[in-house]
């Protein structure tokens, strides 16, 4: 089960989320409340791939979303590296954002169209202040294009010009440029074509074993969860309803609802 | 109308070409034959021309692009040779058709009752009131609980996955001869695909309808269709009954997708194999076959034009060598 609990890196305690569907003027008081996130705790070691499983709507981005800081939780407390983020003071919460990075499902609409290839992997590098000089910002750049595969002379290209792999390289690039600690890959290979999705998977593994970095893996296809992930958590309507090993979880499933997930699945 | 003459094919079409107006070919020398009752699928990736080949079907390719065939027979229709209006009024009396991008196929200011019903109450010649009854049975047989809102609803008001399950209930409306789905779950949760998809058999089994299911998802077409094509940048590499296909697949492609999608199967150690190089711009001709700049047992040969091998009469694949 877990190496060591108190090393987590990213962890996520009792973690609330209500959305707001209704309200009884534009400013009003909220209506009608839906709760994404119900009292769901989390938490990710070092080197460790943990899979996020469950059917549209069961608050499987909503939980990435959270434990990377883009959403505020409702009520809970998410703490990296026992810290717990909003308490944060500005150096800290700086670090916490370098450190866990985002690759999301649909890498074109993820990026500036306007922006080349170059300026899109730079940006964390300025936004960060990771970075002093612009030759310093474009030698990292380009040694993270080669590492991710690409061809150097992509860098200046623009994201409508490459194909969704390849772009699915650059979202890569731009999440491994700071060296984080955990990546949430939110459907990373979903929209990918299959011939494709094996080097991106491939590419993920090969990149956690040099950098030993963290995933926290989210996506409806339980086959590639399986392949990727140490540790699954399978959620339904905003709740964890099973937790386990990949081979505990999908092999000798418990509860009713992991069962239809792993039998639907082709 | 000859109806006489190939009443037993449900689809015969012989070296269909599609091409653009300026001359690049998207589309060549597929060949299609369908039996009635039959459930056929189509797999491969993203630009291989697997939706244009379903929209030259259905009379819906986009503007600008034009097909050649040396036969193209639907149902004994001969669209060589017929009417446009008798084409197209055909089409929307026996073909059902889901489409890709659901949400672009939805009228968005008119009410999905209305959209879902037109069709019926125009080809079947039956009343509104009737209409509306056979689409909430259909509605609530692709797992929509509450069919009064949904039929009272707009298409925006609506999830990708309910717009979805509306084009496949409006698809069984007119109770179709055949059903061309081309990714017909694609925004689906997997359990509600798995709905639809014996949806689908059900209807076939009972009404004897032929069903050509378009797919990247091979393991949706292994579990459904009973002979499967596998076409690659705009070319079919193989063609054969499932079994045949999944215990003997023959052309590099076919073997490497079979080996490439993992599944619950894999060891957890074992390295996915992959297809190296990205899927090519069919914009670009290629001299030789389309897939030699990605497979693994590239020779000096394969740049010479590749001929269609036959195995056995159900069973063909477009390489140089016996693999």
């Amino acid at each position: 089960m877990d190496k060591n609990s108190s090393q987590a890196i990213l962890k996520g305690e009792n973690i609330i989320r209500d959305f707001i569907v209704e309200r009884k003027a534009i400013i009003g008081t909220p209506k009608k409340m839906f709760r994404a996130l119900d009292d769901v705790s989390f938490e990710i070691n070092e080197g460790e791939t943990v899979g996020v499983v469950g059917e549209s709507g069961s608050g499987k981005s909503t939980l990435g979303e959270i434990l990377g800081g883009l959403l505020k939780y409702s009520s809970g407390k998410v703490f990296y590296k026992s810290k717990e983020i909003f308490k944060m003071n500005k150096e800290e919460f700086h670090n916490y954002r370098k450190n866990v990075q985002f690759i999301f499902q649909d890498p074109k609409g993820s990026m500036n169209p306007h922006f080349k290839i170059r300026d899109v992997v730079a940006e964390p590098l300025i936004t960060l202040k990771i970075c002093s000089s612009q030759e310093e910002i474009d030698s990292k750049v380009v040694d993270m294009i080669k590492k991710v595969g690409l061809e150097e002379d992509s860098i200046d290209k623009y994201p409508g010009e490459l194909s969704g792999g390849q772009c699915q390289r650059v979202a890569i690039a731009r999440a491994l440029i700071v060296y984080p600690e955990v990546i949430i890959c939110d459907e990373a290979v979903s929209a990918l074509d299959v011939s494709v999705q094996a080097q991106i998977l491939n590419l993920l593994i090969d990149l956690q074993a040099q950098f030993n970095i963290s995933y926290i893996f989210i996506s409806h296809d339980i086959g590639v969860v399986n392949y990727m992930s140490d540790r699954i958590i399978v959620m339904n309507r905003g709740e964890i309803v099973e937790t386990g090993t990949a081979e505990e979880v999908f092999f000798y499933p418990k509860e009713e609802y992991t069962k239809k997930l792993v039998e639907s699945s082709f | 109308m000859n109806l006489k003459e190939n009443d037993e094919k449900l689809i015969d079409i012989r070296n269909l070409t599609i091409t653009t107006s300026s001359g690049q070919i998207l589309i060549k020398d597929i060949t299609l034959d369908m039996e009635k009752g039959e459930i056929l699928g189509v797999v491969g990736e993203s630009s291989s021309g697997k939706s244009l080949t379903a929209k030259s079907i259905l009379n819906l390719l986009p503007e600008g692009l034009h097909w050649e065939a040396e036969k193209f027979q639907v149902m004994g229709l001969d669209y060589l040779k017929e009417d446009p209006d008798k084409i197209r009024s055909f089409i929307g009396e026996k073909i059902g058709y889901i489409p890709q991008n659901t949400g672009n196929y939805l009228h968005p200011m008119i009410k999905i009752k209305d959209q879902i019903a037109d069709g019926y109450v125009l080809y079947a010649k039956e009343s509104m009131e009737e209409a509306l009854a056979r689409a909430a049975k259909l509605v609530s047989a692709v797992g929509i609980r509450d069919t009064d809102r949904l039929l009272n609803s707009y298409p925006w008001q609506l999830s990708g996955g309910m717009r979805q399950r509306v084009n496949i209930a409006m698809a069984l409306m007119n109770k179709p001869r055949m059903i061309i789905a081309d990714e017909p779950t694609a925004a689906l949760d997997s359990t509600v695909q798995r709905q639809v998809i014996d949806l689908f058999k059900i209807v076939n089994q009972n009404h004897n309808t032929s069903v050509l299911m378009i797919s990247h998802d091979f393991g949706l077409i292994k579990y459904y269709c009973e002979r499967i094509l596998v076409v690659y940048a705009g070319q079919i590499m193989e063609e054969a009954d499932r079994d045949e296909l999944f215990n003997n697949p023959k052309h590099p492609y076919t073997k490497a997708l079979i080996k490439v999608i993992p599944s619950l199967n894999i060891k957890k150690d074992e390295r996915l194999q992959e297809i190296k190089g990205n899927v090519p711009d069919m914009r670009v001709p290629v001299k030789g076959c389309v897939f030699k700049d990605r497979c693994p047992y590239r020779k000096e040969i394969c740049d010479t034009e590749v001929e269609d091998k036959l195995i056995n009469e159900n069973h063909y694949y477009k390489c140089h060598f016996d693999l």
